[in-house]
């Protein structure tokens, strides 16, 4: 198996569980789903982004991204059952940041005898709807999803030249 | 079941405070709550808690050096990983790091009191965070 066969298998599961934790954690139905390449330049991000590294045998970093509508609605199902956040902002990236780690983390788990040593980073998380620049054309994996209260998109971004080690974005 | 001490490890938040949630539920205490390795082993040496909830990735340093670094403090501490990462190889890394079992994310409350259970039949807690020597 080849780098971009384990890519694929890596962006079926994403799917696959992405779906199962939105309707089992949350309770929400995705319903439709876009998969695509993208060849551009330039990657637009919705109001909220969280982004993990995949590092070890794989090399990619995985980005999820929202609508405004849909974070804020995962979150208040979400955090139901604790005490209101001081500062809403906290517990919209830690909704986000939980919800990419363990879809992610646990799509790995049929990675096992396939690419044994892969490892997470934490999650890092972008405001506001920036655009990711590349220098040159690149083909970036894109899942597009929507739900009743907005859509999201999966990004699956290598090799690492947008961010740098620590995940700083690149300014171009 | 016995009730417990047990420290929290957890860079989320929300993760930790649900966590603390379903502890107290199933009739343990929160001691403390650690957001990274590097605090988790400063937090242990002063609470000495029964046990140890230990996510694997966070910031500084991971779950599995945490977990090596609390066992050279108490070679009994009786250590619970809950992490997303569900690859076969970090379950082992977990084990021989040390870890008394290991949980993967989400967290069902009753999952978690079945792996405390079996974790402590194992090594005869709650004295299992006392210091060696």
């Amino acid at each position: 198996m080849d780098g971009k066969q384990y890519l694929n298998l890596l962006f079926d599961q994403v799917e696959e569980r992405t779906r199962e934790y939105l309707r089992d954690e949350i309770g929400m139905e995705v319903l439709s789903v876009r998969r695509r390449v993208e060849d551009v330049r330039r990657l637009g991000l919705r109001y909220l982004t969280s982004l993990l590294a995949v590092g070890g045998d794989l090399e990619v970093y995985l980005a999820f991204t929202f609508d405004e509508s849909l974070i804020r609605k995962i979150c208040e199902i979400y955090t139901r059952d604790l005490e209101p956040a001081e500062d809403d902002d906290v517990y919209l990236s830690e909704t986000a940041g939980d919800m990419i780690n363990v879809i992610v983390g646990n799509s790995l788990s049929v990675m096992s005898d396939k690419c044994p040593a892969v490892s997470l980073s934490p999650p890092v998380f972008i405001r506001e709807g920036k655009l990711l620049t590349k220098r040159r054309h690149a083909r970036f994996l894109m899942l597009r999803l929507l739900l009743d209260s907005g859509e999201m998109s999966i990004f699956c971004i290598g090799p690492k030249e947008i961010f740098d080690e620590q995940l700083n974005y690149r300014e171009s | 079941m016995e009730s417990l001490r047990v420290m929290v490890v957890e860079d989320s938040g929300i993760t930790s405070k649900k966590l603390q949630m379903m502890l107290e539920r199933l009739g343990h205490q929160v001691v403390c709550m650690a957001g990274t390795g590097t605090q988790a082993v400063e937090l242990y040496r002063q609470h000495q808690p029964d046990l140890v909830t230990m996510d694997i990735t966070m910031p500084d340093m991971d779950g599995i050096e945490a977990t090596r670094r609390i066992l050279e403090i108490s070679p009994r501490a009786l250590i619970l990983m809950v992490t997303a990462h569900g690859q076969e190889q970090m379950v082992m890394d977990a084990i021989e790091a040390g870890a008394r079992g290991y949980v993967v994310k989400p967290v069902k409350e009753d999952k978690l009191g079945e792996h405390i259970t079996t974790a402590m039949a194992h090594c005869g807690a709650p004295d299992a965070g006392k210091p060696s020597g």
